[in-house]
């Protein structure tokens, strides 16, 4: 079915998050989010994490307080390869000008130099023709 | 080209199961005929996808010696051979050349019946160095008759991840059964990630006490835990730390110097002691009981958690229905599916499904 018909198409889009000074202070607990672009629904189908100079924790929340871990989530346990990110199945949808809620904090008593990554694609309706 | 999804012929679903070879009872340095897994009956016809770990029953592949290493051949239902010749066995990467898999993928599947067998041959047995992990497993499903338990409403599934921690002891400890209440929604298990916290726990017990047991608090440094029954006649509970450095635990003691105080007392006193608390939490089993010593420092830390390399426990996983999904418990490596572990494998195919209010069981069994 072309774009056309289904009435969207899809974009692959990345959004990247790191903290202010793209640094944790040691031991630093952080609530803060990834704003969403108005012009897509942004649909996550995995994420990862390729910089982390220290152990941390991360809980994520979507647009309706959905929580995707009943506690939060040991960077042991997630990808660090975009090539092999931890996938979500199945995609979990952001809507435009919404937001991912990200609490982190550090664990390593360290200044911690982190980035996390979510991979997935910008659903946009097509251009109206002029 | 038209695709269809794979699923199981009508009037049949699929379970995922593994069935299980311990061979902890082969002798090194000889071969291992004719040995088989038997498929019981009532457990359905069993459909073989993945097989691992002949790597830790046989010798390594090496270079230094012209067709040295262990080797292995399985054999199909109708027991004809599944390789052309015995196949080279391989541990990780060492820095020298692979000389064949440590798992191997069975594409397409294959099918064994109810009351058949999967049967293999072993040359040159070399069991691995951690005692109780000499296993190879046969990992795929199980066919039964009938309809799978699924959701009879409509439903629009959302990524979740539950995670729980599990104290390892020492080989001989009890089993530690991990229960997760499934809360909110049904819940369907697709992956397994295991991770592990080394030098972070102290358990103190035997036979008639307490079992206490000191997990360090995640991030802090290393520091030693000491705790002392008998002393002086007459001395108070006591709860000693040095922020950062130690933590000394002091019974109470009677006119003769015997100690009178129970675990309970203990927890009391540690969870009102801000700065111990700090560095490592106290949890007690049997608290009404007296609790043993320590007497020459251990040392502990709060290290991060990593991924594992190497075997801990065997895990026993149960379905919604409390019915194991493995003939034995499997060792953990592989069921891991944590990057940076050695198979990076934990998927369960078919996911299980969890109905909300039921519990999701995992038997733990050390192998330490």
């Amino acid at each position: 079915m072309s774009e056309e018909q289904r009435g969207f198409y899809d974009r692959d889009f990345e959004y990247v998050w790191q903290p202010p000074n793209g640094q944790l202070t040691a031991n630093q607990s952080l609530k803060t989010q990834q704003a969403i672009n108005v012009d897509a629904d942004f649909w996550c189908a995995g994420w990862y994490v390729p910089v982390a100079t220290g152990a941390f924790e991360v809980l994520i929340t979507d647009s309706d307080g959905y929580q995707w871990s009943n506690i939060p989530m040991n960077s042991a346990g997630l990808s660090v390869n975009g090539g092999n990110p931890q996938v979500l199945t199945p995609s979990h949808r952001f809507p435009a000008g919404g937001k991912i809620q990200i609490d982190i904090r550090d664990l390593s008593g360290a200044t911690n130099n982190v980035q996390i990554n979510f991979k997935g694609w910008k659903r946009m309706n097509p251009p109206v023709a002029a | 080209m038209k695709v269809y999804p794979y699923q199981p012929p009508d009037g049949y679903y699929d379970q995922p199961f593994t069935w299980v070879f311990d061979g902890d009872d082969l002798t090194d340095g000889i071969d291992a005929l004719n040995r088989f897994v038997y498929i019981q009956g009532g457990y359905g016809t069993f459909i073989l996808r993945r097989i691992v770990g002949f790597d830790r029953v046989l010798q390594t592949w090496t270079n230094t010696v012209a067709l040295a290493g262990g080797k292995f051949r399985t054999y199909d239902r109708f027991g004809t051979p599944m390789q052309s010749a015995p196949v080279y066995a391989d541990g990780f990467p060492t820095g020298i050349a692979s000389a064949g898999p440590s798992e191997l993928g069975i594409a397409p599947e294959e099918e064994y019946p109810e009351t058949g067998k999967i049967a293999f041959d072993l040359y040159s047995v070399l069991k691995a160095t951690e005692p109780n992990t000499a296993q190879i497993i046969f990992q795929g499903v199980r066919r039964m008759k009938g309809k799978p338990r699924v959701p009879n409403y409509n439903f629009r599934p959302k990524t979740f991840m539950y995670q729980q921690v599990a104290l390892v002891g020492l080989t001989g400890t009890p089993d530690i059964i991990v229960r997760q209440p499934i809360q909110d929604y049904d819940f369907e298990l697709y992956e397994v990630r295991l991770l592990q916290q080394v030098g972070g726990v102290v358990t103190i017990q035997g036979n008639g006490l307490a079992t206490i047991t000191f997990i360090a608090v995640l991030g802090v440094a290393g520091f030693t835990i000491q705790v002392l029954t008998t002393g002086a006649p007459n001395l108070p509970l006591s709860v000693t730390v040095v922020p950062g450095v130690s933590i000394v635990v002091q019974s109470a003691t009677d006119g003769a110097g015997n100690p009178t105080s129970s675990a309970n007392e203990l927890l009391a006193l540690y969870n009102a002691t801000a700065a111990a608390v700090a560095m490592a939490t106290l949890v007690v089993e049997g608290g009404a009981f007296p609790f043993g010593d320590q007497v020459l420092p251990l040392l502990v830390s709060g290290a991060a958690y990593q991924p594992l390399t190497t075997p801990i426990a065997k895990l026993w996983i149960r379905d919604a229905d409390r019915v194991a999904i493995a003939s034995k418990p499997v060792l953990d490596l592989y069921m891991d599916g944590t990057p940076g572990s050695p198979y990076q494998v934990g998927a369960i195919v078919p996911p299980l499904l969890y109905p909300k209010d039921h519990l999701l069981q995992i038997d733990v069994q050390s192998v330490l």
